[in-house]
């Protein structure tokens, strides 16, 4: 888990096969964060009451999700790529948050 | 609606601050929400809603720039995850003000630990010039740019830094922080990691350690879901602004910002307890 050299780390011609891995992830939180505001701050402009309520639990809904669904897509990656030990921690790091869930309901 | 647009207020001003040093706005907010009366079981949901907003919200630029490390982010987070689910279980059977003096000493540990270096610890290399910024596959080092170099790092002494990772959890879980204060001198201090990927990748794991810790408060019935809200748009738009001075501010500046808030952070929390 600790030490490592870059596969192919000096500089080339050659065209950088780790450019642009994190695209589709980028796009996907930028669309996050824009929906994640708008819905926050309409549940702001509505103040109280039901319709507050549900619109500021879709704010946090999103907002909670967005750091383990980027877990579960890096472990998907790592996974696929090979990456057992990371993939595996990055997939345990998924299901922690669930089993606090879990367990503060049971408590 | 005026409690809102302060909680909103008071959000966007911690998440700018927070993002400059790498240490997340709930540190601050947090201490700021109790000054203005509200006991450290309300304010931490709304320091976990921050830091979640704040991580989101800084993700895309931090990732555009390679300088987030998911894999030591990831190896950081299972630790400090399972430590932060213990902390917030716990939290409602420890008196309050434990709880608000495990903070304030959480806080000056992570102003000693990053004021007391000085110096550039990871130079440029003339090797890996060309090599784009970012992670090496399968192991816990990388490179980042920064001033035309590309510089190499590895991480060191992981057993270590993990320990100071499972404090930042269960401090992180029981006053509503990110841990941020404590992983970003964990990653950078005891384990060599630049200050700027281990500020990016603190940001990136506080993110989870929040979604963690908010969800055993839901289950808690302790989130208030308006209040909410008012503090994610708030961060949201002040992380934004403090990741995009962040980007463009010296590594040592960096530490002097980010310890210079611990500091008056430990001061005021610690204060109010005695």
């Amino acid at each position: 888990m600790s030490a490592g050299h870059p596969p192919g780390s000096h500089g080339g011609a050659a065209p950088d096969p780790r450019a642009g891995r994190f695209d589709a992830l980028t796009s996907a939180l930028r669309v996050t964060q824009l929906a994640v505001a708008l819905l926050a701050a309409t549940a702001i402009v509505v103040g109280s009451g039901p319709a507050a309520a549900v619109l500021g639990a879709a704010a946090l809904g999103a907002l909670v999700a967005a750091g383990p669904v980027r877990v579960a897509w890096l472990a998907q990656r790592w996974l696929r790529r090979g990456d057992r030990l990371y993939g595996s921690l990055a997939v345990l790091l998924v299901v922690l948050p669930v089993l606090g869930l879990v367990v503060s309901i049971l408590l | 609606m005026s409690d809102l647009v302060l909680h909103a207020g008071f959000s966007f001003l911690t998440a700018f601050l927070g993002a400059l040093g790498g240490i997340g706005g709930a540190t601050i907010l947090v201490p700021l929400l109790m000054v203005t009366g509200l006991g450290i079981l309300e304010a931490a949901p709304l320091g976990l809603v921050s830091v979640a907003a704040t991580s989101l919200s800084a993700s895309t630029r931090q990732l555009e720039a390679g300088l987030v490390h998911h894999r030591l982010g990831v190896t950081v987070e299972v630790v400090a995850s399972s430590f932060a689910i213990v902390g917030a279980l716990a939290s409602t059977a420890v008196p309050e003000v434990w709880l608000a003096r495990s903070l304030g000493l959480g806080a000056l540990a992570g102003a000693v630990f990053t004021l007391a270096r000085r110096g550039t610890r990871n130079r440029g290399e003339v090797a890996f010039l060309g090599d784009s910024a970012g992670e090496w596959p399968g192991t816990l080092g990388g490179t980042y740019h920064f001033d035309g170099h590309s510089v190499p790092y590895q991480a060191r002494r992981v057993g270590l830094g993990l320990g100071v990772a499972a404090t930042a959890g269960a401090i992180s879980g029981m006053a509503g922080v990110g841990g941020g204060f404590l992983k970003t001198p964990a990653m950078s201090e005891v384990m060599h990691v630049p200050v700027k990927v281990a500020g990016a990748t603190a940001t990136f794991t506080s993110g989870v350690t929040a979604a963690a810790g908010l969800l055993v408060f839901v289950g808690q019935g302790r989130v208030e879901l308006t209040d909410s809200a008012a503090v994610a748009l708030g961060a949201l738009v002040g992380a934004a602004l403090g990741a995009r001075v962040q980007a463009r501010l010296q590594a040592s500046r960096a530490r002097l910002v980010t310890g210079a808030i611990l500091l008056v952070v430990a001061a005021v929390v610690i204060g109010r307890t005695l």
